[in-house]
């Protein structure tokens, strides 16, 4: 006789969990507790470490073909002034820490634009130069994993298409070829890239594809396909950064306890490229989010579910919002809440941020109310580094309660509030701040201006 | 149909309270018409309202090949047909405005 849950499910061909066929697998206390122990003992001990010897690094068939003729490598050089970390596995992994071209997140730019911003702000805090310009697509991968809208060969063109811009994007301020180098703003985009990127240094097929079609676009580099020595997230950069940001400070943040949400398609998206740091957590966390915290001295808390999904998914945000709010409320903010007495959750995704800062308010329709303030890493360091709050972090945009953490850290938020009403006043009659010339925005076609005409202007 | 049309996948004008009722009801907690709150941002790309960020038109136009070229468009077409002309049309549109500004700025060179 079939059980209830067979009975239960639809006589599809395969289960995909998805849409009607997702069920409820309702655990009991006792069965939810032995799973998240079964996370406990073996993905804290960084369990992925016994696969090491079955993992190539990708980076040495890209040197093989660039030797071979097949690829252009586009190198970080001196000039980028890099910092070497290691990976998961121990090997090196090189960050630039100047000369970046900011690949932007749709996500982050329309609803949560506090974090590109304060990611700039602490830029031209410390001196860095870098490109923000007009001239980018997205990774397009939210809606291949969500909506189904693309393919392996077109993702694999826009990651090309993207980076080849950032490599020749100096070139509009008569600046060499290679000067700028891609920093990526989005966890989705990041884990995108680097899995497209296998896919193409591992299939001539592939790259046969795509060399076509960016040879239409006039995209190659002597006739072959560029590919970056590094995918670098922006938090990789924060991360190298630290000491130096943390020399900035000027907010006391030892009273502040912070749990850190680490993004799925951040740290388990092709893990062996992602920074661990025998200083953080004892290597068994992703060091980033982390490790900046730590250095700007607050507390960071470390909790049951960690390791949980914060509810995006890549397609759950999308069909099964349901599901989407129940997880981040009840595997991540309340656990951050009750068990880790947390200020602030602390994040380095698009999705993630949205997705746990923007599920709290229904949780009132069933009393699940656990109220925690909800930013990036970055838009925290700017904080406490004195970036104000409204005008520069952007936490209007925020739908969780942020104004208790920003009176423990002891920023007058209402007065804030009122400060940047004035300053929309100031916007409505044409009298805007920027982080840089907007002239130097666009980089080609309707607009585009000579870096000398902008330097005489400026 | 944004995503295909502008290599952007969300925009500010989506987000309202009516499409996103979860969020809860202030998209915003300042009060202030959005286009304003987007000039507020310092980010000189991010003054925008139909797009995430202001989207070179060269930008959408290589993308437009890379959709054709990859067989994306072919996929759309069967999937949702209608979807597929209005695609096309908007492409069409952006192809034609930006050779005319290649043909007009030709011109501006040569009379310079």
């Amino acid at each position: 006789m079939a059980s209830q849950e067979e009975q239960e499910r639809p006589a599809a061909s395969g289960y995909s969990g998805f849409g009607p066929e997702w069920r409820p697998v309702k655990l009991s206390t006792d069965e939810a507790r032995r799973a998240t122990s079964w996370v406990e003992a073996r993905i804290d001990r960084r369990e992925m470490l016994v696969n090491k010897d079955q993992v190539k690094d990708v980076r040495d068939l890209m040197w093989e073909l660039e030797k071979d003729g097949e690829i252009v490598v586009h190198r970080i050089t001196e000039q980028h002034e890099p910092v070497t970390g290691r990976t998961l596995y121990g090997w090196n992994k090189r960050i630039p820490t100047n000369q970046f071209w900011h690949h932007k997140s749709c996500g982050q730019c329309g609803n949560i634009p506090g974090y590109p911003s304060s990611l700039l702000w602490l830029q031209n805090k410390l001196g860095t130069r870098y490109l923000d310009e007009t001239d980018q697509t997205s990774c397009t991968a939210w809606n291949y994993h969500g909506s189904g809208i693309g393919n392996i060969v077109s993702l694999a063109a826009v990651f090309l298409r993207n980076f080849h811009q950032a490599y020749v994007s100096a070139m509009a301020e008569g600046l060499p070829a290679g000067y700028y180098y891609p920093l990526v703003h989005c966890g989705t985009s990041f884990g995108n890239y680097k899995e497209v990127r296998a896919f193409l240094l591992q299939s001539p097929k592939l790259r046969a594809q795509v060399k076509q079609i960016l040879g239409k676009l006039g995209r190659l580099v002597d006739g072959k396909l560029l590919i970056p020595e590094e995918i670098v997230h922006y938090s990789e950069w924060l991360h190298v950064m630290r000491e130096r940001i943390a020399e900035h400070r000027v907010i006391d943040c030892s009273n502040i306890r912070a749990t850190v949400h680490p993004a799925c398609h951040v740290h388990k998206m092709v893990p062996e490229d992602v920074l661990y740091d025998e200083t953080v957590l004892d290597g068994n966390r992703v060091a980033v989010s982390t490790g900046l915290l730590q250095t700007l001295g607050v507390e960071v808390a470390d909790y049951s579910t960690w390791y949980d999904c914060c509810g995006f998914g890549f397609r759950h945000i999308i069909g099964e919002r349901e599901f989407t709010r129940s997880f981040a409320i009840d595997r991540k903010i309340k656990v951050a809440v009750e068990e880790a007495h947390a200020d602030v959750m602390v994040g380095h995704d698009t999705g993630c941020i949205t997705t746990l800062d923007k599920s709290q308010w229904i949780g009132g329709a069933v009393d699940k109310v656990y109220p925690l303030a909800v930013m990036a890493d970055c838009q925290f360091a700017a904080l406490v580094c004195g970036a104000h709050p409204y005008k520069l972090a952007q936490l209007h945009w925020h739908a969780s309660p942020f104004e208790g953490l920003l009176e423990k850290l002891g920023i007058d938020w209402q007065k804030a509030k009122a400060e940047f009403e004035v300053y929309l006043d100031e916007v409505k009659a044409g009298r805007i701040e920027t982080l840089y010339d907007p002239k130097r925005a666009i980089t080609s076609g309707p607009g585009y201006q000579r870096p000398a005409l902008i330097e005489a202007q400026s | 149909m944004k995503l295909i049309t502008t290599g952007n996948q969300l925009a500010p004008n989506m987000i309202t309270p009516d499409a996103f009722a979860d969020w809860g009801p202030n998209i915003a907690k300042i009060k202030a018409p959005l286009n304003i709150l987007r000039k507020a941002i310092p980010v000189p790309t991010l003054h925008t309202m139909d797009t995430a960020w202001e989207v070179n038109i060269k930008t959408s136009i290589e993308l437009y090949t890379i959709w054709e070229a990859s067989g994306v468009l072919d996929q759309l077409e069967t999937i949702d047909p209608n979807l597929f002309d209005v695609v096309n049309d908007l492409m069409d549109e952006k192809r034609e405005e930006y050779q005319e500004w290649v043909e007009e700025h030709q011109a501006e060179s040569t009379a310079d």
